[in-house]
């Protein structure tokens, strides 16, 4: 009897050991990811500033820089990845589609992971200031004027593409934790 | 004929003319119907033969096919810059329009183009759409075309309906809008009796459209009469008021308040290298300020709609001798200069070298009918030209070449008298042996003193072009060559060619009635020659790449013109020539300023590419020849026949719902996904390692357990 048990134990055991190890170095490996691709993507963007080319970061990326967004008062620095798919996501935030191209007039659109580039969003405030700089090192300043937060089961993001804004969109709530809800969290500024 | 019907897909138009004849012939009959039964006057076919005939300024149209009073957009500001540098002007126009309806429509931006300008940038911004006219090679522009085509953008049409009219269509204009059109083109400054001129095309004629009926009906026998809708929108001239009251409402649409107050600005910088007499604006009033050598005109408030062209029209201080000028723009690395000599207002009668003239009339078979008819009026009043101080003869050619004097004789009247019985009596027939008649009357003359001008009149009906090319280049002497091309089709190559060879001019008369005109504009102009055997001496190593390679002689009234691409342009030029009989006449010249003059190497290319095309006639490599042009045309973003203009929406327009203003564009299934499952990672971490832990202290604990047994 004491002996069976002895016997399944021990593969239980390292089996367990295994895969806990797996999920935390997972879990570790993605916020790593986030925060070690920005100092490629930084080395990118200055290329690319210099060359006005498109310049990937490493070899096999699929997406490049396309601005920098900067927060003053949340302390950030960011470089903005073209596409906002999974892909890119993993890296930066993911310029959007949807919008106006970063060096165009109308709704600049920018998504980013909730735990990780875009955590910052739950300390903007009204009225901070958000800075965009693209790729012809033109800076201009945005104001936010309004936070929101959407259930996007029930309601659509209204963006009128005339308007000369910044939107940075990401998950809510930030502490979540499984993914793939509902709810976004809406950040919009006007330019200044 | 552009389709309208698929007016919303990209159209790409290469070629120039694409009127088609049968249609304009039946729109005419349309009109000369209406007109009879509105008692009007024959005016009107005209203006439906050519819908933009109306067309005298920058003009944003509304193609919508609606029913109901037609649409038009606000014009509300218009910025134009106009640069003059010598005799070249760069116009920068810019036309701010707004739909002010409620619903999206479709537009044509129309521009009628001063006659030598070239269009060589265009933009036009819709919000935050942009359409870019941009020069391509031919097969790139066709690709870019498909490209959009196959994304779905809209590419947008570029084309000049008449040689003279810019025209593109502006597809999807929400309510609302506005739209900002940019425009800029070259344009040649106009010189008549020591005045030139400029003209910008700005009138504003008064529009209404008096036929809602008449469009109604032809609206549903034809989809293609959207293009004869856009004419009733362009309104006709004020002659054709309209009486019924259906037409006054329509009449109150059009003249909208907004229409009324167009902001219009103009500025004219203008350098013509030289002091100026006198600046004067024909129509409007002007401010002027002088700075530098530069005079800068302004009209001297927004006026109101205009119902004239801008003309400005200046006159330099000419003394007794010619007076020269020099631009310079710099490209990248090279630098385009020209040169421009004005000749003196009235010289003496005494400056004007005298001339010994040859005139030269085909009569070969081809030569029959009108052709001999308008050569001998042409030939007739050329000898009415002639002054006693003058030397002349007359040669006419078919299988054989025949001559009226052995030798040229003094022009008095009984030498004239003789030489038109001789006109008189020449009939056509027989082949067109070209070859010994210009050798003939190229021979070098004993005249040393004097310039010997060589009128051809010919229909150019040749085979061996080149080697006559040849034989012009090597027989001709101190003589000029300038022919006049007879009959509907002459071969203008071989003509132009052959006058530019021979250092003379093209004339074409291609009608008998214009006979008498355009030999008296050659006339006034051969019978003053002032300077002749020009020459530049380039400073040295600025390897000068010059055109025209031969240069003309200077007449009285006419300017001339040469440019050069030259290394680093520094230092100084020397003219050289010959005048007031033999004596030699010299000017040297240096860059007044650093300026850069804008469109002055865009003259040049033109010139260039002129040249090079040339070249495949006299036998290079096409392959050769088109690489050189494309180097030229795509530099200097001109249109030649290997490159097009051609204009793509560079965004698709987000608003295809223009009712709401804002719409939904991003929902539940297009937002990305914004969270990591790092989290849901450490914590499945944790969760195992917690229970790995449990599972070895319990291990642990049997283990002891074990033991102590």
């Amino acid at each position: 009897m004491i002996s069976t048990n002895k016997r399944w134990k021990p593969y239980l055991a390292t089996i367990l050991f295994i895969a806990g190890m797996a999920a935390t170095a997972d879990g570790i490996a993605i916020y790593l990811k986030a925060h070690a691709a920005q100092i490629l993507i930084e080395q990118a963007w200055k290329e690319s500033i210099n060359s006005g080319q498109i310049v990937k970061p490493w070899p096999w990326a699929d997406t490049w820089p396309v601005a920098r967004l900067r927060a003053k008062e949340a302390g950030t620095d960011l470089y903005v990845l073209q596409g906002a798919q999974g892909s890119a996501l993993a890296f930066g935030p993911g310029w959007m589609a949807d919008g106006v191209e970063p060096e165009q007039r109308g709704t600049k659109l920018i998504a980013g992971h909730r735990d990780t580039h875009f955590k910052f969003l739950q300390k903007i405030k009204k009225n901070d200031v958000l800075s965009l700089i693209n790729k012809h090192g033109t800076e201009q300043q945005y104001r936010v004027h309004s936070i929101q937060i959407i259930d996007t089961s029930k309601e659509n993001i209204m963006i009128d593409s005339r308007e000369e804004k910044l939107v940075l969109i990401t998950c809510y709530p930030f502490d979540a934790i499984e993914t793939g809800g509902p709810q976004r969290y809406i950040v919009s500024a006007v330019r200044d | 004929m552009v389709k309208w019907k698929d007016r919303t897909a990209p159209i790409f138009i290469e070629n120039d003319d694409f009127i088609s004849q049968p249609r304009k012939r039946l729109r005419l009959r349309f009109a000369l119907v209406f007109v009879v039964t509105l008692g009007g006057t024959w005016a009107w076919h005209d203006v439906q033969a050519d819908p933009y005939k109306e067309i005298r300024s920058g003009q944003l149209l509304a193609t919508s096919t609606e029913t109901g009073s037609p649409r038009v957009f606000a014009n509300i500001d218009n910025k134009t810059t106009i640069e003059v540098s010598g005799m070249v002007a760069h116009v920068s126009v810019e036309q701010h329009f707004r739909n002010d309806h409620d619903s999206v429509l479709e537009g044509i931006y129309v521009f009628p183009l001063p006659d030598k300008a070239a269009v060589h940038r265009m933009r036009i911004r819709i919000g935050e759409r942009i359409i870019r006219g941009i020069v391509k090679e031919k097969a790139q522009a066709k690709a870019l075309y498909q490209q959009a085509k196959s994304k779905g953008n809209k590419a947008a049409l570029v084309s000049q309906h008449r040689p003279n009219l810019f025209k593109t269509n502006v597809a999807n204009i929400p309510p609302g809008e506005t739209i900002v059109v940019e425009l800029d083109y070259i344009d040649l400054v106009q010189y008549q009796q020591g005045q030139f001129e400029l003209r910008f095309p700005m009138a504003i004629t008064p529009r209404y459209s008096p036929r809602v009926q008449q469009r109604d009906d032809r609206q549903a026998d034809d989809p293609q009469t959207v293009e004869a809708l856009v004419a009733d929108q362009l309104g006709w001239s004020q002659v054709y008021a309209p009486t019924t009251s259906v037409t006054q409402a329509n009449l109150a649409v059009n003249r909208s308040p907004a229409a009324l107050e167009v902001s219009t600005e103009l500025t004219v910088s203008l350098d013509t290298g030289l002091p100026l007499k006198n600046i004067e604006s024909a129509y409007h009033n002007i401010n002027i300020n002088n700075q530098n050598d530069v005079y800068w005109v302004n009209l001297d408030h927004k006026i109101k709609p205009l119902q004239k062209d801008f003309v400005l029209r200046w006159q330099a201080q000419t003394g007794k001798s010619p007076k020269a000028a020099l631009f310079k723009q710099s490209v990248k690395d090279e630098d385009y200069v020209q040169m421009m000599l004005l000749p003196p207002q009235e010289a003496m009668t005494e400056h004007y070298l005298p001339r010994e003239m040859i005139y030269v009339i085909d009569t070969s078979g081809s030569m029959q009918g009108q052709s001999i008819i308008q050569a001998k009026k042409s030939l007739a009043l050329a000898l009415d030209q002639l002054t006693e101080q003058d030397h002349f003869n007359v040669l006419n050619f078919n299988t054989s070449t025949q001559q009226l004097f052995d030798s040229s004789l003094p022009a008095t009247s009984e030498n004239i008298i003789n030489a038109k019985n001789y006109i008189n009596r020449l009939q056509a027939g027989g082949g067109t042996e070209m070859m010994t008649a210009l050798k003939k009357s190229l021979r070098h003359s004993s005249h040393e003193e004097r310039v010997r001008q060589v009128i051809f009149i010919t229909d150019g009906a040749v085979s061996n072009e080149e080697e006559l090319f040849k034989a012009i280049y090597q027989h001709l002497g101190n003589s000029r060559l300038f022919t006049v091309g007879i009959g509907s089709a002459p071969n203008t190559y071989f003509m132009r060619k052959a006058a530019e060879f021979g250092r003379g001019s093209f004339t074409h008369i291609g009608d008998v009635n214009v006979v008498h005109e355009r030999m008296a504009r050659l006339f006034s102009k051969l019978n003053k020659p002032l300077i002749r055997d020009i020459t530049i001496e380039w400073p040295a190593g600025s390897d000068a790449e010059q055109y025209p390679k031969k240069i003309p002689d200077l007449y009285e009234g006419e300017p001339l013109l040469v440019n050069a691409s030259v290394k680093e342009f520094s230092g100084l030029i020397k003219l050289r020539g010959k005048w007031q009989g033999n004596k030699s006449w010299e000017k040297t010249l240096s860059m007044g300023s650093d300026v850069n003059h804008l469109g002055i190497g865009t003259l040049w290319a033109r010139q260039k590419i002129q040249h090079l095309l040339d070249q495949k006639v006299k036998g290079r490599p096409e392959q050769e020849v088109r690489q050189s042009v494309l180097d030229v045309a795509l530099t200097h973003q001109l249109m030649s026949p290997y490159t097009s203009f051609i204009a793509i929406d560079q965004k698709p327009n987000p608003k295809e719902n223009p009712a709401l203003g804002a719409k939904p564009l991003l929902n539940a299934v297009a937002m990305p996904k914004t969270a990591t499952r790092a989290t849901l990672s450490l914590l499945w971490g944790g969760g195992l390692m917690l229970f790995f832990i449990i599972l070895k202290i319990s291990m642990n604990k049997e283990e002891d357990y074990d033991l102590d047994k």
